[in-house]
């Protein structure tokens, strides 16, 4: 069995869960799941562990930090890279001053 | 010629990016670092290497051409410039170029494979005034050396990693993130710390130059749902509690929920705000040819020659071209912004964070699709495609010619996004690193054919 479809099977099977979490490396081989033997797989799991192999990161829309809420939100303007903090926007003469006139 | 004694010593990067060498003080500022190509030769044979580096360029710049370019450089106002190639140790006057940098009062920073970085290499470094070596290692040992075309590289990178940590200059890595190398990660996060590392750049492989010829190797968008949640955590667990500074490069974004936690400075107001390139940064080969960035492909954004017309001349062209920008009124704010020239198409013309982000990456996107403004490897946006139960695909509809720094054509294909994480072994791997982690001293999480089928030329 792939490791995907492992994952997919522990996912839908509550018992199964709880069986892989107390003893991952016999419910490995017994599933022959197809994984590498260079993961340092525990004698247990624990409960994060088992978290971040089952995580569903494509349902993270929800998510409340607020880059991703400033979605709907008017933006700040924009910030130069490497460059300082957003401040007094330049007056557009000023601007095109500098660009007729050299700036550096 | 002077060489200095020492190499200076930089503080430790703090999260404030203007500590950053390559801070711009202002809007008006010249480009803060140049990032130059000494010699198109190279002793490594990477498979993702977007210059097709191996062979030196016809015609590359002289000694004599090279120093007056760095008396150049220093003049217009840069403040790092990094030197890299093909390899730049090739190049035998390399530290006397490095040296002027340094004596014009720039960072001079190198980015290398490390292949034959020896300890009189690094030596010669320490002497020119180098303060910051970045060496690229690229997951386990056996996937880098596949990745990198030659046995042995992984264990001459890191050797030589020890040997710059043990030199006193600054050691950075960089790593590639494609399909092979992104279950690897959070071992190469172990290795910073083991090594000595100071900060890591991370880099999206992009479809240009041999990376074309491989699209089995490229990430493909959906995978950014799993790359970004294992980045923050590897920051978080990893990096800040061992003071290793993280740098995603500009093709790690944008805006999506984790920007902020990822993206250097962002606690101080520093985000995303579109490609740089001629603006913030210039691109130098080692013809003397000069672009916004060193990644672009050079038929499309080379803008002159050093041997034609004064830097000076092509910088302020470029940055003329960068800010070629009308001012417009978004749709969603009342205040002028400024627009790139750049259009936004696909996605990107419909996202709201189009205005402020231009379409992420020009490199990226134009290797895909010909043309910038519209980048379908964004966090945001898979994100948003996911909620409607849609991964996006790239499919390969062209090859690249074989040509340095040219690239193929991609479209864009929706599927269902439950059967492309079905199956898909880096998802799975990705996930199970993160779980499980990794054994110390594993050579790869992946068998030899799965590697060699990963890089086939033309598989999928």
């Amino acid at each position: 069995m792939t490791l995907s479809a492992f994952i997919d099977l522990l996912r839908r099977d509550q018992g199964l869960r709880h069986r892989f979490a107390q003893n991952p490396r016999a419910v490995l081989r017994d599933f022959a799941v197809e994984l590498s033997p260079h993961y340092d797989v525990p004698e247990r799991l624990t409960a994060a562990q088992l978290e971040r192999l089952l995580a569903d990161w494509s349902a993270s829309t929800n998510d409340s930090s607020p880059g991703f809420n400033k979605l709907d939100r008017a933006p700040p303007a924009p910030a130069v890279l490497y460059g300082p903090p957003p401040g007094p926007a330049t007056p557009r003469w000023l601007s095109r001053w500098r660009r007729l006139f050299g700036r550096r | 010629m002077r060489m200095p004694g020492a190499a200076p010593r930089h503080s430790l990067y703090d999260g404030d990016p203007r500590k950053l060498a390559r801070w711009r003080t202002s809007a008006h500022a010249p480009p803060g670092i140049a990032v130059w190509e000494l010699t198109l030769r190279c002793d490594l044979g990477c498979r993702h290497c977007g210059s097709r580096a191996g062979r030196p360029r016809p015609r590359e710049l002289s000694t004599a051409e090279a120093l007056d370019l760095a008396r150049a450089l220093g003049k217009l106002g840069v403040k790092e410039v990094a030197l890299i190639g093909g390899e730049f140790y090739l190049r035998d006057d390399w530290d006397r170029i490095a040296a002027e940098v340094t004596r014009c009062g720039m960072l001079c920073s190198v980015v290398t494979g490390a292949r034959q970085l020896t300890p009189a290499r690094v030596e010669r470094a320490r002497r020119a005034g180098v303060g910051k070596i970045s060496i690229s290692i690229d997951g386990l040992a056996q996937t880098h050396d596949q990745l990198r075309g030659s046995a042995g590289s992984w264990r001459a990178a890191i050797d030589a990693a020890r040997r710059v940590a043990a030199s006193g200059i600054d050691l950075s890595v960089n790593s590639q993130i494609n399909r092979l190398t992104m279950p690897e990660l959070p071992a190469i996060a172990d290795l910073l710390v083991d090594i000595g590392a100071r900060s890591w750049m991370v880099i999206l492989t992009a479809a240009m130059g041999r990376a074309a010829d491989a699209p089995a190797l490229m990430l493909q968008p959906y995978h950014l749902l799993h790359l970004f949640p294992l980045l923050a955590a590897i920051k978080r667990e990893r990096l800040d509690p061992n003071g290793i500074a993280f740098f995603p490069g500009n093709n790690v974004g944008y805006f999506g929920p984790l920007a902020e936690a990822l993206r250097y400075g962002a606690e101080r107001g520093h985000a995303w705000s579109g490609c740089a390139a001629g603006e913030a940064t210039l691109g130098i080969e080692a013809d003397g040819s000069i672009k916004g960035c060193p990644s672009l492909p050079s038929a499309d954004y080379v803008r002159g020659n050093v041997r034609d017309r004064p830097l000076a001349d092509i910088a302020a062209a470029l940055a003329r071209e960068h800010d070629a920008s009308s001012v417009k009124t978004s749709p969603v704010e009342t205040s002028p912004v400024k627009t790139s020239p750049v259009e936004t198409w696909g996605f990107c013309g419909r996202c709201p964070f189009a205005h402020r982000c231009r379409g992420g990456c020009t490199w990226t996107s134009h290797v895909l699709f010909g043309r910038p403004g519209n980048n379908p490897l964004c966090h945001f946006r898979a994100l948003r495609f996911a909620a409607a139960g849609i991964g996006e695909t790239l499919e390969p509809i062209a090859p690249a010619p074989g040509q340095p720094f040219d690239h193929g054509r991609y479209r864009i294909v929706e599927a269902p996004l439950g059967d492309l994480l079905a199956n898909d072994p880096v998802v799975a791997r990705t996930a199970a690193s993160s779980a499980f982690g990794i054994s110390a001293g594993a050579p790869s999480l992946w068998s030899p054919d799965e590697l060699a089928d990963a890089l086939r030329p033309g598989a999928q």
